[in-house]
């Protein structure tokens, strides 16, 4: 069997549940809007200093939306045993958590291309001509919150209070994700020369490498 | 699946280590206390062996909490999962003394009590959220293999993320115009002599505490599972004799 | 070789014990009706054999295969329990998609759904629980695995259903499939089973070949 079969298989599977129900997508992205719009009340209406607490926020909005989405994507799998018979069909274990990692990843993406031009629009930010780079500083951050909180949310899954739990879980260990996604936007949007924004994507490339290895490696002592 | 280790025969090792390190640890601080006010920091100095030691003790606990969860996948002998729940634990005491003292530290040599560029400081508390959650966790699985090999993947997850919130921090500091006199005013403090020996000695004591209350907590939780499994041999037996 | 050798299997599940020293061999290609009441152990003893749970002790070997060798016992049996596993917001063909893919099969999904009676394009979670346990019974004729467990197949079913079961059951004996049946039904069981066990407070006996009424 060809394993990105079966990897694409389970993210499609994810997406389909998606699309009909809507459950994560729509509670997820009302949240991330909702976290945005919020924010701008917090830093006042001074509109050049809500522009430099844009990047911020959006990455605030970002890794709250992806521990939500990732809490309930298991959550919908472990309604009528559906987890444990996944988990009973003749493949690795590794795959089932990389095409987890996909689905919650599909959505991610969704999501941030909503909320990243939201943002940018009311706080005022202008970012032409650095689309590209700008795109890719997303497109990373967002894998390394995606890796991680899925992780963690089939750890945790059928335990009670999972919901308050997995934030204790994910927040200590995507850190370096939020510094290096903040700095590396910060750095596109102002081109401020003494933030060295290719190091922060290198970082960030890194830190999705390493965890990326180490989340599939562990997936099936973790879920056996 | 109870397989006795060498280190647990000796009844008498463990009050004796705990004994141990009291002694060193009060040698260290009859150094610290005795020695010349440091130069640039005065009496500031005095904290630092207890704060290193703290610290170096909860290292050494979080380290050693992922390779006995890693010993306990590979072997399945819940033994190490035990002690790696023992060392977790000690680890999370250590870790609030460390970030105590050294905010007590940090008020009168930085001008506050907490820091975020500091690498380390930042690093610690990270360190402390995933052990507390990891503690929250084995507090809600009731079925004992799950529970170890749930906490094993997230010890073995949060050592890996040690070096590397360690470098990120750094790196977000440096490349931003923070302080970083931390490392260079604590090895000042270690040209005075006294504070040195103090501080040696310190981490030591710290090092033979570590030991003894592993020892003390794995023998607690060994007689906690020895007389569960005692009342299901029990049970076992009762029902097939009954046959 | 047996389908089925397990020895001295004991499970714990928190503090107390499931099944107490069960061992059990079972030819091929045989029917084997697990009789005993709620509790004695009769689920746990089918999620050990499906490699769902591993046993607190003991050994065995399913399909010739060691008990820890689980992605091969997984490639050849399939269980059937309370919670099947489907995704409500799919439809009944999605999900047998789903399940052939996984397996890396293919396999005729319009024919099986005909031949449980589940001619519709509704999802799932519309499904009532027998039409649920008529779309379990076409993934087990979809992927026709070596050995099928049922945990009480007979239950939530109309006569007509019931029947149903016993059909499929038969022909999958036909096709050379080994099944393991837990029942409460031991009158309708009795009459397809090749050779029955009862299993109380984990304890297993040997197994008989049923007396037909």
């Amino acid at each position: 069997m060809n394993p990105w079969h079966i990897i694409w298989a389970i993210a499609v599977k994810d997406w389909r549940v998606e699309g009909r129900a809507r459950d994560v997508l729509a509670a997820t992205l009302f949240f991330a809007v909702l976290v945005v719009t919020i924010l701008a009340f917090a830093f006042g209406p001074e509109s050049a200093k809500l522009r430099e607490a844009a990047p911020g926020i959006l990455w605030v909005a970002i890794a709250f939306a992806s521990i939500l989405a990732a809490s309930r994507a298991f959550a919908a799998e472990s309604e009528d045993g559906a987890l444990e018979a996944l988990l009973l069909y003749p493949v690795p274990h590794e795959l089932i958590y990389l095409g987890k990692l996909l689905g919650n990843l599909g959505l991610m993406l969704l999501i941030a291309v909503v909320i990243t031009p939201f943002t940018l629009i009311i706080y005022g930010v202008d970012i032409s001509g650095r689309e590209l780079p700008f795109g890719l500083a997303v497109l990373l951050g967002v894998t390394g919150f995606s890796i991680v909180s899925s992780f963690q949310s089939a750890l945790t899954i059928n335990l009670r209070s999972r919901e308050s739990l997995l934030p204790v879980l994910i927040f200590p260990v995507v850190v370096p994700v939020i510094i290096a996604s903040v700095k590396a936007t910060v750095g596109i949007i102002t081109k401020d020369p003494s933030i060295d924004v290719q190091s922060w994507l290198q970082l960030l490339l890194g830190f999705n490498l390493v965890y990326l290895v180490v989340c599939t490696l562990a997936f099936p002592y973790a879920v056996e | 699946m109870l397989t006795q280790k060498k280190l647990f025969d000796a009844p008498w090792l463990t009050p004796a280590l705990g004994l141990l390190s009291v002694v060193v640890i009060s040698v260290s601080l009859f150094f610290t206390f005795t020695a010349q006010p440091d130069v640039l920091q005065g009496y500031l100095t005095r904290i630092l062996p207890i704060h290193v030691g703290a610290s170096w003790l909860a290292y050494l606990a979080f380290g050693l909490t992922a390779v006995f969860g890693l010993t306990y996948l590979i072997t399945r002998n819940y033994h190490w999962d035990r002690l790696s729940a023992a060392s977790s634990e000690i680890g999370v005491v250590f870790i609030v003394l460390s970030l105590f003292s050294g905010a007590l530290w940090g008020r009168p040599a930085w001008g506050a009590y907490w820091s975020w560029g500091d690498a380390r400081l930042t690093t610690t508390a990270l360190m402390l959220m995933v052990y507390v959650g990891m503690l929250m966790v084995r507090g809600m699985i009731e079925d004992t293999g799950r529970r170890a090999r749930v906490s094993a993947v997230i010890g073995i997850v949060a050592s890996v993320g040690v070096p590397i919130n360690y470098l990120s921090v750094y790196w977000w500091s440096t490349l931003h115009q923070s302080p970083t006199l931390s490392i260079v005013e604590r090895r000042s403090a270690l040209q005075n002599s006294g504070i040195l020996i103090g501080f040696l000695v310190g981490l030591l004591g710290f090092t033979i505490l570590y030991v003894y209350l592993l020892r003390l907590r794995g023998q607690l939780a060994l007689q906690q599972a020895r007389l569960e499994e005692h009342e299901l041999e029990l049970e076992l037996k009762g029902v097939l004799a009954h046959d | 070789m047996n389908a089925l050798s397990l020895q001295g299997l004991v499970h714990r599940y928190q503090r107390s014990y499931v099944l107490r020293g069960t061992s059990l061999e079972l030819p091929s290609n045989e029917i084997l009706a697990l009789y005993g009441s709620n509790g004695a152990g009769k689920t746990t003893l089918l999620k050990i054999i499906a490699s769902s749970l591993v046993p607190t002790r003991g050994k065995g070997e399913v399909l010739g295969f060691d008990l820890a060798n689980r992605l091969e016992i997984r490639k050849r049996v399939l269980i059937v329990s309370h919670s099947l596993g489907f995704y409500p917001d799919l439809t009944g063909k999605e999900n047998l998609e789903f399940a052939l893919k996984m397996h890396g099969k293919t396999g005729n999904i319009a024919a099986a759904l005909e031949q449980v009676g589940l001619a519709t394009e509704n999802r799932v979670r519309g499904f009532s629980s027998g039409m649920r346990k008529r779309l379990a019974l076409a993934k087990m004729v979809l992927l026709e695995p070596t050995l099928i467990l049922l945990d009480e197949p007979f239950a939530a079913l109309d006569p007509e259903g019931k029947n149903l079961v016993e059909n499929i059951i038969l022909e999958q004996k036909k096709r050379g499939a080994t099944l393991i049946i837990t029942s409460h039904e031991p009158e309708r069981t009795n009459k397809i089973a090749t050779l029955t066990v009862n299993l109380e407070h984990g304890e297993i006996s040997k197994p008989i070949v049923p007396e037909v009424a």
